[in-house]
């Protein structure tokens, strides 16, 4: 092939140099190699046919931080349900998420006295587990599906963290500690025993029987909204109680130290388990806690009026840019994003002239 | 490369434990295609949730089926234009049913982004990768599919062709197309840095 008349488009269009760039091997190398060291004119066309290539290998539609563990919970349940996988081996991400302990229980059995040294140890580990339990945690923007012991999955939103509690036997309530938020989805427990399913907020024990419900623990309140089954609630001191019903809403705080109660659209609680975020009516402030909550930034009101602005969308969680965006040109109002601050203030042509002091 | 491009004898003997039964091997696929997919997914539709379910009755079919499978000559590849072929029956079957308004929605949003974009883009023009994903973005979906296809996943001209299912002609048209729109782009940037240094 004689490259000498060759534009730089002409070279990023080739295959042999497309390969030099993005899989080069020794001949590929050597080849461009020496064909600069003999065209040393082309240098300048070279390196823009490169730029070319390069730019265009890029893709920016990656997965959204836990897609992939979410999409495989989703094909595994499915499969062990209809075709028996995962009974012969464990697959490599149960073993994973197994805590520590557990891998040590079959060698246990086996081991013989001898082994004492490796017993001691194993002690240790299952006594630091007794006493600290499994924890899982999320940073900004990121969710993970987590299957528990019994088959039960919980969602865990961005910047949240689910404790379990040490011992899941068969005699014993399952318990959780969360902090943040979490979508449940629990299964009736396999077997005989205590059915009982429990999580802890700051604030509440959200107590189960096989549903799917979505708590929020964060700013001093604890929300929960029942998507499906029958939930109770049990504040701290176990003083009040509540038997929550399918599409309700339920807050609790602190403060006010009792429950308040409406009537919801589930969906739009649990939209973040969904990669979306959904608003119909919501305050801005609320909005605002949101963007806090998931993406760790701070949200500056200059104007604390446009905090009671009703906004409604449904959003893709991945796409912040666009969002804040769309909330701008939908309430007319100034958006800025500037490092790890959002400031959000009226529109510079709709600011009430102020007069001078 | 990005992705993680094994070589042809790994894929080959991952792809036979796999319809052997290998369960950690069928994970393995899953593992390491799930983002190449997804990422092609994304350049037919915005609806994520339209991909990951057409992502996981892939690799379903794929477990349940895999005593009938044929090795294929690149697992890439047929993992590739299995998934297109699903969304295109997906997307076409939605537009028929009762969501038909959730695809112009969809769109909607898309275009919206392209305008919001320029916006944005005109701000920050002096920034080199701003212009460039400007002029990115303004390919059509079928030339993003296969610069994804050519020069993401590095898949010759014949193999684009391939899982496309149009001729290579027509691939090399496409590419053509979109390299003269980023060097257009480049250059103009280029011609910026040459004022710049002159004055």
């Amino acid at each position: 092939m004689d490259y000498s008349d060759f534009s730089a488009e002409d070279f990023a269009l080739d295959e042999h140099f497309q390969q030099w760039v993005l899989a080069p091997d020794t001949n590929t190398a050597r080849f461009w190699h020496r064909w600069l060291q003999a065209h040393p004119e082309k240098e300048p066309v070279i390196r823009e046919a490169e730029a070319i290539v390069r730019q265009m290998s890029k893709d920016s539609d990656a997965p959204a931080a836990g897609r992939e563990e979410a999409v495989w919970t989703n094909i595994y349940s499915h499969l062990r349900r209809e075709e028996g996988f995962g009974q012969t081996a464990p697959s490599r991400s149960r073993q994973l998420r197994r805590p520590v302990f557990a891998t040590y229980l079959p060698a246990w059995q086996k081991m013989a006295a001898g082994l004492a040294g490796f017993l001691l140890i194993a002690a240790l580990l299952l006594i630091i587990n007794q006493l600290m339990g499994t924890r899982y945690t999320t940073g900004f923007a990121e969710t993970e599906t987590i299957t528990l012991p019994d088959g039960s999955r919980v969602i865990l939103n961005a910047n949240s963290s689910l404790k379990l509690s040490p011992a899941w036997h068969s005699d014993q309530a399952r318990e959780v500690w969360l902090e943040g938020e979490a979508f449940f989805h629990v299964s009736k427990k396999p077997g005989a025993g205590n059915a009982r399913f429990i999580v802890h907020t700051d604030h509440l024990q959200v107590e189960v029987l096989g549903t799917q419900f979505n708590v929020n623990n964060r700013r001093g309140k604890t929300k929960v909204v029942l998507t499906e089954g029958k939930v109770k609630l049990n504040d701290q001191d176990n003083d009040n109680n509540l038997l929550m019903q399918p599409g309700d809403y339920v807050e609790y705080s602190n403060q006010q130290t009792s429950f308040s109660r409406k009537k919801v659209d589930p969906l739009l609680y649990s939209s973040w388990k969904n990669n979306r975020l959904i608003f119909t009516d919501t305050p801005l402030g609320e909005v605002a806690h949101r963007l806090e909550d998931h993406y760790g930034l701070q949200v500056v009101f200059r104007d604390e009026s446009l905090r009671e602005l009703a906004f409604t969308g449904n959003f893709p969680a991945n796409d912040l840019s666009f969002f804040l965006q769309v909330l701008s040109r939908s309430l007319d109002i100034a958006v800025t994003h500037d490092g790890n601050q959002i400031v959000i203030d009226q529109q510079p042509e709709n600011q009430a002239p102020t007069l001078p002091e | 490369m990005k992705n993680p491009d094994q070589s042809h004898k790994d894929e080959k003997s991952l792809w036979q434990a796999f319809q052997d039964g290998d369960e950690q091997a069928y994970e393995l696929l899953y593992r390491n295609y799930f983002s190449l997919l997804y990422r092609y997914g994304r350049k037919f539709t915005p609806n994520i949730n339209l991909i990951e379910d057409c992502i996981q009755d892939l690799f379903i079919g794929l477990w349940k089926g895999r005593q009938q499978l044929q090795q294929p000559a690149s697992v890439k590849n047929y993992l590739l234009k299995s998934l297109r072929l699903r969304i295109f029956k997906q997307t076409s079957a939605l537009t028929k049913s009762l969501y038909q308004q959730e695809i112009p929605e969809e769109y909607d949003t898309e275009t919206m982004v392209s305008y919001e974009f320029e916006l944005i883009s005109r701000q920050t023009e002096s920034e080199q990768h701003e212009k460039v994903n400007r002029a990115l973005s303004h390919l059509s979906k079928r030339q993003k599919e296969a610069v994804y296809l050519k020069f993401y996943n590095n898949l010759s001209y014949q193999e684009v062709a391939a899982v496309m299912n149009i001729s290579v002609e027509a691939v090399y048209n496409l590419i053509s197309k979109s390299v003269a729109l980023l060097q257009k782009s480049i250059h103009k940037i280029y011609f910026l840095l040459l004022v710049l240094i002159m004055s």
